[in-house]
Formats: C-alpha cells, sequence, structure tokens
C-alpha cells in the first residue's frame, strides 16, 4: 500500500463506536487490569508503564486499521447474496446498473450511462485470484474481468453458471485453460426475478 | 472425410428446408462459433467453429416448434462488433440485430479443449429482451461430438421459448431399425442393417438387425450393411433424425445386381436419404472408423472390421 492509497484509506475509515471518554480512560484500565494481576510495579519501574502504554496504543492503532483493510466479511457476502442490495440499487438505477463489487477497498458499483443492461438473471461470484478476494453480483451476459481476461458471465434455465473468455471456460464441474488458475464460486441468486415473464403454454 | 465435411458444410440448406413452417414465431439465429487455441488443427477441420455451427444449426431445427435462420444470410449480416461473444450485448443492439435478421433469438459459443475431450459454450440472447442465458456441453470422452450437439441444441432450444415466456418442452429420441426377411432351407436370410452410428460400431449388427436403436434428435452419421449371406454392401447415409420419430434402414435388390439402400421413416414411409445403389464388397464392408469422421479423434476407438467375425444370419426351414 502506498501513501495515497493510506491516505484515502484512513480519510475512508471511520472510528469503532465508542464513547469520547473511553478512549481517555483506556490506558487507566490497562494498568489497573494489569495492577489487579499483580504483574504491574508503578512506583518501582515506571518504564515498564510507558512500555505498555505505548505497546497497547500501537496494537489500537494497528487494530484500526486493519479492521478497516480486513477483507469483506462474510455477513457482508451474504447480504450481496440474499438480494436486498441488489433490489435497492435496481430500484435505483433500473437497466443501468452492470455489476456490483465488494473487494477490498470496499462496495463498488458498474453503472451504465444509459440504460442498456439487459434484464438476466442476477449471479452471485465470488473470485480469489491469488492475494485478491472478490465478490461481484452480475448478470447473466455480463462481461467482468476474471483471471487476468475479460469473460462473460452466462446462466442456464436450471441456474448453472459458466465463465467463458478467450482460453478461459469455468463451470462448477470442469474449468480449463486460465481459469484453473483462479478460484471461483458462482450461484444464481434466485429470489430476483423482476423481469421474468410467466410461463405461456404453447 | 471431406466428403464428410463437404455434407456437414452443406446442412444449412437442409436445415431451413426441413423447418417447421406452421411453428410459432420462433427463429433461431446460429452464428459461427468460436474454437480455443489450435482446435482447427487438434481437429483436422479447418473452420470446426463454422462445422459445429452448421450441425447445430440442422439440430435445432428438427425440433418443433423452433425454425432456424438461414446460416449463409447470419453470415452474411454479421457485424462481429455487434454480436461479439466477448461483449455484452444490449437490448437495444439485440432488437435492431434480431430484426435486420427476422429472428427471436441469437446464438453464438465457444468450442474448448479440455483434457481428452472437449467443451461447447453457447450464449443465447433474446432479441425481444436482450435476456442473455447460456448453455453448456462436455464430452466424457465416450460420447460422440453429434450427440453432444444435439444435447446443446435441446438445451437452446429449451432456453429460447421459455425466453419467449414458453414453457420448456422436451424432446424425446428417434429410434433406427433395419429391415430383411428370412432364408429358406436352401438360401440365406437377407438383411440391411445398422452397422455403425456416428462411427460407434453395432454389435452382432446382422444377428440383431430387427433390435431398434436409440439416436438423439439431429443429424448423424448412419452406415448401413446389407447382406444376404454371401453377397455384402455397405453405404455411408447423414441422417437428420426427428424427435421421437421411427426409421427403417430399406433395401431392393434384383439378382446379381447391386443393392439399393435407404433409411426411411415409418411413420410416413417415405424415404428419408437419397437411394443408393451401393457396389457389393468383399465379405465385410469397411465402415468409416471413428478417425475417418470429421471429430473422429474424439470418439472413442473404432474396432478394426476386419478383426471382427460376424455370425451368419440363422438359417430358416
Amino acid at each position: 500500500m502506498n501513501e495515497p492509497e493510506l491516505n484515502r484509506l484512513l480519510r475512508e475509515s471511520k472510528m469503532p463506536d465508542r464513547s469520547e471518554g473511553y478512549w481517555d480512560r483506556f490506558p487507566d484500565r490497562v494498568v489497573g487490569r494489569l495492577q489487579a494481576a499483580g504483574t504491574y510495579e508503578a512506583k518501582s519501574q515506571p518504564w515498564r508503564l510507558a512500555a505498555l502504554t505505548m505497546a497497547a496504543a500501537f496494537g489500537l492503532v494497528m487494530g484500526f486499521i486493519l479492521w478497516h483493510r480486513a477483507p469483506p466479511s462474510a455477513e457482508t457476502f451474504a447480504t450481496l447474496r440474499d438480494g436486498p442490495v441488489l433490489r435497492e440499487l435496481l430500484r435505483q438505477y433500473p437497466g443501468r446498473l452492470h455489476a456490483i463489487i465488494q473487494d477490498g477497498n470496499g462496495l463498488h458499483t458498474l453503472l451504465s450511462k444509459d440504460a442498456d443492461v439487459s434484464p438476466s438473471d442476477p449471479i452471485w461470484l465470488e473470485i480469489r485470484d491469488g492475494e485478491a478476494h472478490r465478490v461481484i453480483v452480475t448478470f447473466s451476459g455480463q462481461k467482468i474481468r476474471c483471471g487476468g481476461t475479460d469473460v462473460i458471465v452466462l446462466s442456464d434455465l436450471e441456474g448453472r453458471v459458466i465463465l467463458i473468455g478467450d482460453g478461459f471456460f469455468w463451470s462448477r464441474q470442469i474449468s480449463t485453460g486460465s481459469a484453473e488458475k483462479v478460484q471461483i464460486r458462482a450461484e444464481q441468486i434466485p429470489e430476483v426475478h423482476m423481469n421474468s415473464k410467466p410461463p405461456r403454454p404453447l | 472425410m471431406k466428403t464428410a465435411i463437404c455434407i456437414l458444410l452443406a446442412l444449412p440448406v437442409v436445415a431451413v428446408a426441413a423447418s417447421d413452417k406452421s411453428a410459432p414465431n420462433l427463429h433461431v439465429a446460429v452464428f459461427d462459433f468460436q474454437t480455443d487455441g489450435n482446435l482447427d488443427a487438434q481437429l483436422g477441420v479447418p473452420n470446426a467453429g463454422k462445422v459445429i455451427a452448421n450441425i447445430l444449426a440442422s439440430d435445432l431445427s428438427t425440433l418443433s416448434p423452433v425454425t432456424v435462420v438461414d446460416r449463409g444470410a447470419v453470415q452474411q449480416q454479421l457485424d462481429s462488433r455487434r454480436f461479439d461473444l466477448f461483449k455484452s450485448m444490449s437490448p437495444v443492439d439485440a432488437k435492431g440485430l434480431g430484426r435486420s435478421l427476422d429472428a427471436t433469438t441469437l446464438v453464438n459459443g465457444r468450442v474448448f479443449i479440455a483434457g481428452d475431450g472437449i467443451v461447447i459454450a453457447a450464449r443465447v440472447v433474446s432479441t425481444e429482451t436482450g435476456q442473455t442465458l447460456g448453455a453448456m456441453v462436455k464430452s466424457d470422452g465416450t460420447t460422440p461430438v453429434v450427440d453432444l450437439l444435439s444435447n446443446l441444441s435441446m438445451q437452446i432450444g429449451r432456453t429460447a421459448l421459455v425466453q419467449l415466456g414458453a414453457e420448456a418442452p422436451s424432446w424425446g429420441s428417434a429410434m433406427i431399425v433395419g429391415s430383411g426377411k428370412h432364408g429358406s432351407f436352401i438360401s440365406h436370410d437377407e438383411v440391411a442393417c445398422v452397422m455403425a452410428i456416428d462411427g460407434q460400431a453395432v454389435p452382432d449388427e446382422v444377428v440383431q438387425w430387427e433390435h431398434k436403436r436409440s439416436i438423439l434428435p439431429g443429424i448423424h452419421q448412419v452406415f448401413v450393411r446389407y447382406y444376404d449371406g454371401t453377397v455384402t454392401a455397405g453405404y455411408n447415409f447423414i441422417l437428420q433424425a426427428r424427435p421421437g420419430a421411427s426409421y427403417e434402414v430399406r433395401y431392393e435388390r434384383q439378382s446379381q445386381l447391386n443393392p439399393i439402400l435407404w433409411i426411411q421413416d415409418q411413420g410416413t414411409q417415405q424415404p428419408v436419404t437419397i437411394k443408393v445403389e451401393a457396389r457389393v464388397d468383399v465379405p465385410r464392408p469397411t465402415a468409416p472408423t471413428a478417425s475417418e469422421w470429421a471429430f473422429g479423434h474424439l470418439l472413442p476407438p473404432y474396432p478394426n472390421p476386419n478383426s471382427v467375425t460376424t455370425p451368419l444370419p440363422k438359417r430358416t426351414k
């Protein structure tokens, strides 16, 4: 991570939900807990208090940063898979939503300028490509970037998902080409059928 | 093999001619499939993606109520930028391309080499809404490619109908059987039977000529054998099998002349192939081996015909 990214991350980060007095009292509580455990001798060794306070403060800052840098939680993924986020975005941007992407930098949406996105089945994808870990909600027929190449995401009538690209094929049963280097999980999102028509007999 | 490829390349004409004109308004335009890597070289077939699209279009045309847009017109009107497989298609573009082709459904796809077999993936786009769905088949090392394409065509047909708001239909297999007559005390039985389907040998074909063989809807290569105990002949037919149809291998032969062979629809009693005068051959005709067929190397090995002992039909008194 470079400096601008860190600055952006810190700007975007929010403080944990604590009262103002919490942080003022934090060092005292650490000391008090250590005293109760009988391991603290403040008067005889004042440097220990300083060291412990610095260690606690360092841990607090690191935890704060890591907490906000951590990959998306399973809860976040589940929220995307369950569909409420998708439904809300579809309502806000009808015909414009290409994809919702959750990655280490947060939640993003890919929107079209015009309402020219085909109404197809929504698909939930989890992609692990080396260190990168992304969850994408998109639609059958849309193009995404995966394994260093452009691929088209498709679902069939049974809800099975396939990804096809130049030298790239992935399905749950078989993968070939550069798809073999990427870990993919995919499911059709069943609850969002905003554009489907009721079947009629032939 | 060249003959087989030429026949397959000519299939679009057959496909359109065989379409059911009274069907609902469902017209499928099939574009050339893309091939991955050096698939053409591996198959030994130039333009394998085109051949696959031709077979697929022909298979689709057998699936009532599906009709197929003429493949020549499809390729002539194709603007690759408007129907690039790797580009999302907007409803407006889908509608425009559908209008120019008079198509309700657009199909393209790609063929991948996967281990010892292949994967064929298709994209199915509704020109009414732009809704896009997929379909795929993969070979398990034993399934003939034509059967893969038959399965893929049925998936595409169902998908196209559902996109139009219809219920997904199902199409059953066709059947084919031989014909013959029993000989007398001094003469052998005389039969015309199926010796191989898509390069896969039918065991004991002469003895079991009355046994019905199941074939999936669509294009198949059916090798037919004539045998009367002393004289034998064979011919390789291209059969476009309709779902649920029953076919029969038929023959005519005047004494000392070559037999005439064809395949007939049992329902209509009409020939569905050309009638061919098959040259009388050595004791057992040489069926095309799997490796000689257009996608032969992907088919299981075909036993050497010369190494197989064919039991004679039983004599009847």
